[in-house]
Order: C-alpha cells, then sequence, then structure tokens
C-alpha cells in the first residue's frame, strides 16, 4: 500500500496544504472587494472548512472503502462519476491557480523571465514523480518538510506582526457582515484543501482525529493573521499588491546592508505551495483513475499528460479570465462536492460500507 | 532497441536542457547595474534621475565599495532608468537600492507618478529610505561625503534613528498610505550636505568631491504628493516626542550653575479621539545621559537610585509641552496630519464624510504630559 | 574410486601432495600444499598413524583426534571443496570415500584497527578478511547463546561462506529468514567481498543511496545486531553488512557511542549541517550570482562583483569547473601512494586554486565555496560519491533554472528518499515518518541510560533493553 497515511501525517499534510497558497493573490483579490475586512471572511471560510473537516473525519473514521467505491455504492456509478468529475476540473483549476501564483511570484520577485510552459513541465515532472511513488512519500515528505516551512512562516510573520498597528482593522465589519459572507462564498473556490481526503480515505491508519483539527486550527489561525497583519500594513494599497508574502517579508529586513534574505525564507516557503500542486495533482490523477475504473500500477504516461495539457491553459486564457468566468460559472457544483457532500459523507459511508462489507486493515505502524 | 531508446532519451535531455537553459533569463549578476541610491529631480522634458552604481574593482584584488553616478533626463522614471542603462552599459537594478531621494524643487510639485513607479516596481525595496533633501538629488548623490558612496551614508544615517536619536524615518509603504488615505498627508526625511570647514583643507579621497556629512535631522511634509514645508528641528522634535514608535529624546536641564543631559529612553503615548477633541498622554521615562553611547544601560539595566530631581523634572515637562505645542502649532496652521488623529476617528466611527472632512483647525488637541524616573 | 577422480582432476598440479603410508593396509594422504601447514599435516595425520595397524577408515577416524575437526566423505565434490580449504585427505585402500582432517595453515592479517573508521575513543579491533575470525570477533563481545549463525555458500566457483548472524530473539525472525532466502537464491559465479552481496540485498534496484549499512569495526556492527539489525560477514571481506539500513546511520559514527551524548548532538547536527552545505551551496552560489542576486547582502555582493568581475565564464561553467577539478583531485589522491598525495594536494591546492585565481580564470568566491562544499562531504565518508553526483546535479539545474530549480531537485530528491523502504524499514525513519522514540539516537542523542528501548523503526522481537 503505497498510498497509505497516518493520522499524523495527515494533519501536517493537512496545515501546510492550507497555508500554502494562501499568501500569493488571494489576500490582495478580497482586500479590493473588502478592504480592511478581508480578514473576517477568511476567518468565516475557514469557519466552515471546520464544520466540514469535523464531518468527513466523522466518515474517515467509520470507513474502509476507496472514494469510489461510496459514490458509486449510494449515488449510483454515473452519480458517483459526475461527483468525481467535478472534483476533477475543481483540482485543475486549482493547480492552475496555484502554478500561476507561483510563476507570479518566481517571475516577478525573482526577477527571472521564462515562459509557461517551461516553468510548468519541472512542476509537474515532479508531481508526475509523486504519483509515481505514492502518497505516503507525499506524506512523508510534508513531515520532512513542516519545521522548515512552518520556521520560514513564522519568520516572515513575526516582525511585520509586531510592527503593524492592528487599530487599522477597526471598526469591525465596516462593509456589513453581507457583504463579507458573500465575498466568503465567491472566494470559496481557494478554500476548502481538506478535500484531498477524500482520495486517501481508504489509506488513512486508525488514531485519534484530535491532531488534525489541532493542526487545522493553527494553519487557519496563521492564515487568518497572515490576513490581518497584511491588510493592516498595507492599508489601502493592499489592493494593488500582486503577491502579499513577498511584499510583507520585505519588512522582515530592516537593516539596508542585509541582502533580500527573506527571498530565502519565501523560497523555502514556497516548497509548501509545490507540495500542495502535488497533492492536487495525484488527487486529479487519482480522480482520472477512479472515473476509467482501473488503478494503474505506474504512471499512466496519457492521464500525466492530459492533466499537463490542462495546466497548460493559461498560454491562451488569462487566468484572471479563467476565475471570472469560468470558476463563477462552476461555483456551484464546486461549492456542491466542496462544502456539502462531507455533510453527507457519515451517512454516504455507512450506506457504502454496509453494502461492501470489508474487514478494516490496520494501519499506522510502520 | 535498447540503444535507440538511449539514444532518444539522451535527445529529449538535451533538448530540455538547451530549451530549459534559453527560456530562463536570468540577468548574471556582471551584466547588471547594481543601483544603490536613487535622485529624482525634475528636468525640462519630465524627470532628472541620478544612479549611483556600483562599479567593480579591478581583478579582484582590491576591497571596497566603489561607486560611480550617473544622471539621464526621461519622460518617466522608466525613460530616465533606460536611458541610464544605455549610458552605462548595464541594465538597472534596484533590488539593492537602499535609498530613493527627491530633490526639493521637483517635490513642490505632484510626483504621484513617482511614488506609483517605486511603489509597483517588484524589484525596489519597499523597506528602503525615502528622503526629500535640500537642493538637488543629483547634487546630495555627487557630494560624495565618505569612500562608501552617499547612498550608503544616508541610508545608515536614517535606519533605525527613531530609537537612538527621537527621529521619525518614513519608508516608500508609509509614506505611500499616508498620501492615499484619509486626510493624505505624510512626511519624508529632510537631508542636507553640510560641507565641513577642517576637511574642505585636507585633500580629499575623491577629485572634486566635498568633504562633509549629512545632516538630517529635519522632516519635510508632504500632502497629496506635493510637498508643504519642512519643519524646524525644534518642530521635528515635537512630532517625534508625539509620536509613539519614536524614543530617544534629549533634554538638556540647568542646575544651579551646569547643565545636566536628560534622556528619554522609553515612554508611552496615548492618543484618544473623543466628542471634545484629541488627547494626547505622553509620559515620559528620564535618566541621566551620562555616556556617551545612546543605548548604554538600555531596558535590562539595573535601577539606580533617584538621581533626577523634581525641578529636573519640571524642566523637561515643560520643554516637552513646548515642543509638542510648537508641533501642533504648526500642524493646525499648515493643516496637515501626521499623527494620524483621522485615523482615531475613522477606527471608532467607520470611514464616514464627516471624519474625512474634519479640518485640523475644528479638532481640539489636548496634550498632557508626564515625566518620572526610569 | 575417489582417489583416481582426485588424481585425475589435480594431476599435472605442483601442490598436490600425495602420502602413502603402510600401516596394516594401504593408507594414502592427500593434501593441497598451499593451502595446508606441513606441521599440522604431520603432527595430527601422520604421527599417529605412523606404525599403528589401522583397520578401516573409522578406525583413522578414530585415530586423528587430535585434529581441530575430522570428518569423513563420500562425494567426491565435497572432497574438493575440503582440499581448498586446506583440509588433508586420508585414504584407506579399498574403502570407499576418505576421512578430512583440518590442517589449514593461518593465512591473512592480523586483527589491526581498520582504517575506514578509526575513533578517538572506543575499540580499536577490526574484522579481517576471515569470517571464522571475524565470527569470533562477534562472539568474543556475545558471550550468549542466543547469538546465532547461518552459514551458507555463496558464489558457483568461489563457493565464498557467508556467514548471517542475529541475536536470537532480538532480531525479527522474519527479516532474518528473508535475508537468508534473498542470500540462497544469489546466481553468481563468484564473490569477492561482501559489497557484491549488497546488491542483491537491495530489494528495489536504487540508483542513488546504499540502503545496506557495512562496517569494518566488531563492536559496531554487535550494537547494531542488538537493536535488532542482521549483519551479514562474508569471507574473503573485511566489511559486515548491517540489515536493515536507516539513512540516520550515516550520520553516525562509532566513537558517538563512546562521547557525551550532548557532544554527540552538536557533532551530528555539524555533520547534517555540512551535508546540506556541501550539496546546496555550490548550486546556491551560482543561482544567487545568475537570478537572484537581490538575496545576497549588499557588502557581500560588492565582494563577489569586486572578484568576479574579470572572470571569462559564466557563473555556471565556473561553478562546475571548480567542482570537476575538486573530483579530478580526490580522485587522484585516493588512487596515488600516500606519500605523492601530499605533494598532489599541495600541487592541487596552490597550483591549480591560486594560479587560476591570480589568472582570472575562476573567481576567488568560487574557489572558496567548491572547496567548502568538497570538504562537507567527507564529514560522511560513505556517501561522498553520491553527495558529489548530486551536488553536481543540483548547481547544474540551480544554474540552468535559478532557485526555482533548486527547489524542484531537492523536493523530488525527499519524494525519492521518503518511498524508499525495505526489510519493513523505511529509508528516512525516524524522521518520515516520524518515529518520535528513535528520536533518541538519530541527530540529537539521548545519555545510553536513558535509551531503554530498541529503536522502533528497525523490526525486532524484544522492545525492552535490559
Amino acid at each position: 500500500m503505497k498510498n497509505r497515511v497516518t493520522m499524523a501525517q495527515l494533519s501536517l499534510l493537512l496545515m501546510l496544504v492550507m497555508m500554502g497558497g494562501k499568501f500569493l493573490s488571494l489576500p490582495a483579490l478580497l482586500a479590493a472587494e473588502l478592504g480592511h475586512d478581508s480578514w473576517l471572511a477568511v476567518a468565516m471560510t475557514f469557519l466552515w472548512d471546520g464544520v466540514c473537516l469535523a464531518f468527513l473525519m466523522a466518515a474517515v473514521r467509520k470507513n474502509s472503502l476507496p472514494i469510489d467505491k461510496v459514490l458509486y455504492g449510494t449515488l449510483t456509478p454515473v452519480g458517483g462519476r459526475a461527483v468525481l468529475a467535478v472534483f476533477l476540473v475543481l483540482f485543475l483549476c486549482r493547480i492552475i491557480v496555484l502554478l500561476d501564483s507561483c510563476y507570479k511570484t518566481f517571475a516577478v520577485t525573482f526577477d527571472v523571465n521564462t515562459s509557461w510552459i517551461l516553468f510548468v513541465l519541472p512542476v509537474m515532472a515532479v508531481a508526475a514523480f509523486a504519483v509515481h511513488r505514492g502518497f505516503n512519500s507525499v506524506a512523508r515528505t510534508a513531515q520532512l518538510l513542516f519545521a522548515p516551512i512552518v520556521l520560514s512562516i513564522i519568520a516572515i510573520l513575526l516582525y511585520p506582526a509586531t510592527q503593524t498597528q492592528f487599530r487599522a482593522l477597526a471598526p469591525v465589519a465596516e462593509v456589513g457582515w453581507k457583504n463579507i459572507a458573500e465575498q466568503a462564498f465567491l472566494k470559496s473556490f481557494w478554500f476548502s484543501d481538506f478535500v484531498f481526503i477524500y482520495f486517501v480515505m481508504d489509506g488513512i491508519g486508525k488514531g485519534r482525529s484530535a491532531p488534525v483539527f489541532i493542526s487545522f486550527s493553527v494553519g487557519a489561525a496563521i492564515t487568518v493573521l497572515m490576513n490581518a497583519v497584511f491588510v493592516a500594513l498595507f492599508g489601502s494599497l493592499a489592493q494593488h499588491v500582486d503577491i502579499a508574502m513577498s511584499k510583507i517579508g520585505l519588512f522582515a529586513v530592516s537593516v539596508s546592508g542585509v541582502g533580500r534574505w527573506d527571498w530565502l525564507t519565501f523560497t523555502v516557503w514556497l516548497t509548501s505551495v509545490i507540495l500542495k500542486i502535488v497533492v492536487f495533482t495525484f488527487c486529479a490523477y487519482t480522480c482520472v483513475e477512479k472515473i476509467c475504473g482501473k488503478t494503474f500500477s505506474k504512471v499512466n504516461p496519457f492521464v500525466m499528460a492530459g492533466i499537463t495539457a490542462a495546466t497548460l491553459l493559461p498560454m491562451f486564457l488569462s487566468v484572471t479570465q479563467l476565475l471570472d468566468t469560468f470558476v463563477r460559472w462552476c461555483l456551484v457544483p464546486f461549492a456542491v462536492v466542496q462544502y456539502v457532500l462531507p455533510l453527507f459523507m457519515p451517512l454516504l459511508v455507512r450506506a457504502a460500507n454496509k453494502k461492501y462489507p470489508q474487514p478494516k486493515e490496520q494501519y499506522g505502524k510502520s | 532497441m535498447a540503444n535507440l531508446k538511449r539514444i532518444a532519451l539522451f535527445i529529449l535531455i538535451a533538448a530540455a536542457v538547451i530549451i530549459l537553459s534559453v527560456n530562463y533569463k536570468g540577468n548574471d549578476v556582471l551584466k547588471r547595474g547594481i543601483v544603490l541610491g536613487l535622485g529624482v529631480d525634475g528636468s525640462a522634458d519630465g524627470v532628472r534621475v541620478t544612479a549611483e552604481m556600483i562599479s567593480p574593482g579591478n581583478g579582484g584584488e582590491q576591497v571596497g565599495t566603489f561607486t560611480k553616478t550617473v544622471s539621464a533626463n526621461g519622460a518617466t522614471v522608466a525613460e530616465a532608468l533606460q536611458a541610464i542603462a544605455e549610458k552605462s552599459g548595464k541594465e538597472t537594478s534596484l533590488g539593492q537600492c537602499v535609498v530613493l531621494v527627491l530633490g526639493e524643487e521637483f517635490v513642490k510639485k505632484d510626483f504621484t507618478s513617482v511614488t506609483e513607479y517605486f511603489m509597483r516596481s517588484d524589484s525596489f525595496k519597499g523597506s528602503a529610505v525615502v528622503c526629500c533633501c535640500k537642493g538637488t538629488a543629483e547634487q546630495l548623490l555627487n557630494s560624495g561625503a565618505t569612500a562608501s558612496g552617499a547612498s550608503m551614508s544616508i541610508a545608515d544615517g536614517l535606519k533605525g534613528q527613531s530609537k537612538d536619536v527621537a527621529l521619525p524615518v518614513s519608508d516608500m509603504l508609509a509614506f505611500a498610505r499616508s498620501q492615499q488615505e484619509l486626510y493624505k498627508t505624510g512626511f519624508l526625511n529632510y537631508v542636507e550636505f553640510q560641507q565641513s570647514q577642517q576637511d574642505s583643507r585636507q585633500s580629499s579621497q575623491q577629485d572634486g568631491a566635498q568633504q562633509g556629512y549629512f545632516s538630517c535631522n529635519k522632516v519635510a511634509v508632504f500632502r497629496e504628493n506635493k510637498l508643504v514645508g519642512v519643519l524646524t528641528q525644534r518642530e521635528t522634535q515635537g512630532f517625534a516626542l508625539l509620536s509613539d514608535d519614536v524614543a530617544g529624546i534629549n533634554f538638556a536641564v540647568k542646575e544651579q550653575d551646569y547643565t545636566v543631559t536628560l534622556r528619554a529612553g522609553t515612554k508611552s503615548v496615548k492618543a484618544k479621539g473623543t466628542e471634545q477633541g484629541v488627547f494626547l498622554s505622553v509620559h515620559l521615562f528620564v535618566k541621566p545621559a551620562r555616556t556617551d553611547s545612546f543605548g548604554a544601560g538600555g531596558r535590562f539595566s539595573a535601577k539606580t537610585d533617584s538621581e533626577v530631581t523634581e525641578t529636573q523634572k519640571q524642566q523637561v515637562h515643560t520643554q516637552a509641552l513646548e515642543m509638542a505645542q510648537l508641533f501642533l502649532q504648526k500642524q493646525r496652521e499648515w493643516e496637515f496630519d501626521l499623527l494620524g488623529f483621522h485615523e482615531l476617528y475613522r477606527s471608532r466611527y467607520g470611514s464616514v464624510p464627516h471624519v474625512e472632512s474634519m479640518t485640523m483647525q475644528s479638532i481640539p488637541v489636548e496634550v498632557d504630559v508626564t515625566v518620572s524616573e526610569k | 574410486m575417489s582417489l583416481e577422480k582426485l588424481r585425475r582432476m589435480y594431476g599435472g598440479q605442483k601442490d598436490f601432495v600425495e602420502r602413502s603410508l603402510h600401516c596394516g593396509s594401504e593408507i594414502t594422504a592427500v593434501s593441497l600444499e598451499s593451502m595446508c601447514d606441513g606441521m599440522k599435516i604431520s603432527e595430527f595425520v601422520l604421527k599417529p598413524l605412523v606404525g599403528q595397524q589401522v583397520s578401516g577408515l573409522a578406525d583413522v577416524q578414530n585415530r586423528l583426534l587430535c585434529a581441530m575437526r575430522v570428518h569423513s566423505r563420500d562425494d567426491v565434490k565435497k572432497m574438493t571443496e575440503d582440499l581448498a580449504n586446506g583440509y588433508t585427505l586420508v585414504f584407506c585402500e579399498g574403502q570407499k570415500g576418505c576421512v578430512a582432517a583440518d590442517t589449514r595453515t593461518a593465512l591473512g592479517r592480523a586483527v589491526a584497527e581498520p582504517p575506514t573508521s578509526m575513533v578517538m575513543r572506543g575499540p580499536r579491533e577490526g574484522f579481517v578478511e576471515d569470517v571464522k575470525v571475524n565470527v569470533t570477533l562477534l562472539r568474543k563481545r556475545l558471550k550468549t547463546d542466543k547469538f546465532k549463525t547461518e552459514n551458507l555458500s555463496v558464489g558457483k566457483y568461489t563457493e565464498t561462506a557467508v556467514c548471517v548472524c542475529y541475536v536470537q530473539g532480538i532480531a525479527d525472525r522474519q527479516v532474518v529468514a528473508e535475508v537468508v532466502s534473498r542470500l540462497k537464491s544469489v546466481k553468481v559465479d563468484g564473490v569477492l567481498d561482501s559489497s557484491y552481496l549488497a546488491r542483491y540485498l537491495d530489494k528495489e534496484k536504487t540508483f542513488l543511496f546504499r540502503r545496506v549499512g557495512s562496517t569494518e569495526k566488531p563492536d559496531v556492527a554487535v550494537g547494531k545486531m542488538l537493536e535488532g539489525r542482521v549483519a551479514v560477514l562474508v569471507d574473503g571481506s573485511p566489511m559486515a553488512l548491517t540489515l536493515p539500513y536507516l539513512y540516520v546511520e550515516d550520520l553516525q559514527s562509532p566513537g558517538d557511542y563512546y562521547e557525551n551524548s550532548v557532544v554527540t548532538g552538536v557533532n551530528r547536527t555539524l555533520r547534517l549541517l555540512s551535508v546540506f552545505l556541501s550539496v546546496l551551496l555550490p548550486s546556491l552560489y551560482v543561482c544567487l550570482q545568475m537570478y537572484n542576486y537581490q538575496i545576497i547582502p549588499l557588502k557581500f555582493l560588492i565582494t563577489i562583483l569586486n572578484a568576479t568581475d574579470p572572470i571569462p565564464f559564466s557563473p555556471l561553467s565556473e561553478m562546475l569547473l571548480v567542482l570537476v577539478i575538486f573530483d579530478i583531485l580526490r580522485e587522484a589522491n585516493l588512487r596515488m601512494p600516500s606519500a605523492v598525495g601530499i605533494t598532489l594536494s599541495l600541487v592541487g591546492a596552490i597550483v591549480l586554486g591560486d594560479a587560476a585565481v591570480k589568472a582570472g580564470l575562476i573567481g576567488a568566491p568560487a574557489v572558496m565555496i567548491g572547496a567548502l562544499s568538497g570538504i562537507g562531504l567527507f564529514t560522511m565518508p560513505e556517501d561522498t560519491l553520491i553527495l558529489s553526483l548530486l551536488r553536481l546535479g543540483i548547481t547544474f539545474v540551480g544554474g540552468i533554472m535559478g532557485i526555482m530549480g533548486v527547489v524542484l531537485c531537492i523536493m523530488a530528491l525527499m519524494l525519492y528518499m521518503s518511498s524508499l523502504s525495505q526489510y519493513k524499514t523505511p529509508f528516512l525513519a525516524p524522521f518520515a515518518p516520524d518515529v518520535p522514540r528513535d528520536r533518541q539516537d538519530a541527530v540529537m542523542q539521548k545519555p545510553l541510560p536513558e535509551q531503554k528501548y530498541r529503536p522502533k523503526s528497525v523490526p525486532h522481537e524484544n522492545d525492552r533493553r535490559r
């Protein structure tokens, strides 16, 4: 079983995946709509994320079946495949958005000019390699990278957080809770990073799920703090900032003689974005596998090529356009699988496990 | 067959490497002109930009910073930088730029396009020192006060001063924000080049360069990207006194036949915006400045017996109040809001038109200074 | 008849010696002179027979009691094996089979301190080429009946004796069985060193990283066996193999266990740091210079600018040149006799380094970084070559793609390493997967009295150390 994962690994991976990618262009997008209240939208979405995660984890604990069997057994094979197809599109969109943010960061912040295709190919090659080595190795890599990434985030956030005048965030909810909730829904596409759990749910080891919730809370807290610091620090300029993290990083450097070493810590943090791309590619690949009803022994080059081809879409369509039209159009189906499906997961899992009774394997010891 | 596979793989890898290396266009550090400091002045056709750039030493045997300044005109900053690149033969890189100097004459007119350019630039460090100077920026950067170049001296002189000599320091982000939000007023440090008398007789290190130092104890006030005026040293001290994050003001108090210097190493400023007006309470913790080092006996030093007398405290109180009033008077006169009074009301009432339209004249300010020994 | 067959097989071989005696019946003793000790033959074989009346082979066997080992043989193939091992075969006319008596000569070197793992403190004994001596060295330290060995012979022509050693009740039975079955299934014409077998013991064909531990020190081997590992000794090799193997073992030096645990922790951290430095420093230097020079502190940047201004090469080719030169020097130094080696290092350091910098071919920072990274490699002597290769590769990618390339390389490497696992042991344990208990002796070390349990990552049967 190269796709098994322990509870501890799952919780660390969840935290990294939650934080990866949210410090790039999302804060500026929210700030443009909500101004200094944008952190509230983030907190609100995380709150709902937490509820969904609780339901999903409750389902996972009683489950011994892979996602396709759960869905096909309860929603009929056609319905199940439709849900998986929505997931596939969701993952592809998120991979594209992440790659785009990563590309912008890399090309703009690091002062390197490169074409999209040649930026994407090496990243997708690493993702394909990860699919080949199995989810277990991704989870273990997350364990290895966890400490450096968290340290880098602390290094980047610590100094600006002490310099920030949080008074700038007052008065709370000036734009109105309705607006905040609306924006939280419109930007919900960026959240619900726990969805990758669906695709490894049959390989999760037994254990207490408390660490998952703890790491979720810590990850959410750091992300909200980061948003609050960003908006408070940049004020009305926030909406014009492309990549939040790189601008915030500036303030960690106060002495003129020191170079931009914040970019080094920034690079360490960037690994979590790549890790997120890797996780989502794995999920997209699994989606295709499940839809086809086949399990490929090695990485199927055609499936991988298909996913990579989809990531080349921004060469023809700008990502802003993609977000504006495509994602808005798909927002409701996405929201259904992101935020409604988890609520029904315990029921679906129960029904499916009754239909296909299986002795649950004992994982967790390795 | 196996051979064919190997050849195909080799070609694939070789092609990938070549394409990648062609596509990832980095600019080798030697091909770039590393800019240490930038000066912006006005010119007939737009702006005149002066860049102080590193010019590498010869053959690695020499150690030290060697700089040269290049100036060029252009309609915009970008154009002028392009012209500088053409002149110097190297593409300019702003990533290491530590200071941006704006000439006094230039900033009397609206210079929004300049601030916007640097705010949007991804390579320009947002934490670089931005200052305004007497005369033109070109003259200032060419003054060659020290061996390591003018930019480094100015940056070193300004950075971290808020805790040492009670000088508020502004950076690009703070300035750009201040020109956009609410009352649209902000400040930049005002730098003057002071020629030193004794040194002018000695042979200078760089031919033609004057010897001297950069004096930066004043603050220039801006409103909507236009210079309003320059505060005097005393008014700047008043500004420093009322700013929360600035400390280290020295007070000279007279005893019967000698003078004692008291240093307010720490202080607390509390501002409250009420219906009746703004209430500022400043509490100064003073102690005798008896060493020549500013930072000596810092936060964790042992408590000494009371040596500051009540009369000394009284004198500090009077002086502080006087400085504060001087500054507040100027604030009302020139209609600017460096202490963020409007922000106080905004965080209380939200961005309502009433808050935005308040004039400084209409906000009564009450200052209370208390002094205690640390 | 067997004797006739042997004569035909060894006919013409000068060291094939026959000695006939008349002791009631015709007795013939044959041996390979080169493998035997003449004194042993006359003392243990000939003397007990001369002038006696011998009734048959069984009688011969009884009389040869003075010899260390005596057994009877019927099979010609086994007889040739015995001859090759230094046995003297005694034939009795008219009877089938023979009696083989141990008359081996003591070949090989004495037990000495191994040159590859010198320690400041701790035992200085090292394994030798003789497997029996090596087993003795282990048994000397494990005075228990639980110390078990399984003897095999591997290699069609070499018939090399291989000994699988473990402590019963500690080592996992399945792991022992798997090691033995793997060794039994080895089909090869000859095994000249334990490293031959290391490749067969590795489950997955890996192109990077060693997956089987090796040690020249019996104390280390015993230490590992007490943690549940299996040791494989091979005749003719002074290196014992230990299985299963964790990557973290590379960080551990035999001397660590005889030092204060704090000192050990600091030393291991330094080793880890130097590995990171040696692998990443050249690539970082190159990509910082080529793409991301804003990261470099200003004053350092000015120094680099001053030094690299006249260099005709691009930063990437400059660094690759330095690294390749370093590797050439290292390789040449290994092959040279030690006396010449010193000269070579001097020539390498002074002529190549200094002259190249003075001539303006290579910048001084590049030489410094190449040297620093080169020295860092040697803190993990076992992995020098692999790390050196990785260093070249990452530098190359870094030069092409900048810091993004370096990040991707590290990610790929981590994914690869963390996916490796064999004999129920993940390669990167106790870090990935995280095994908190095993961190007692990973980078930081708990004082020995506090290490009450055996490492969880290595399969074992008896958890508590006591």
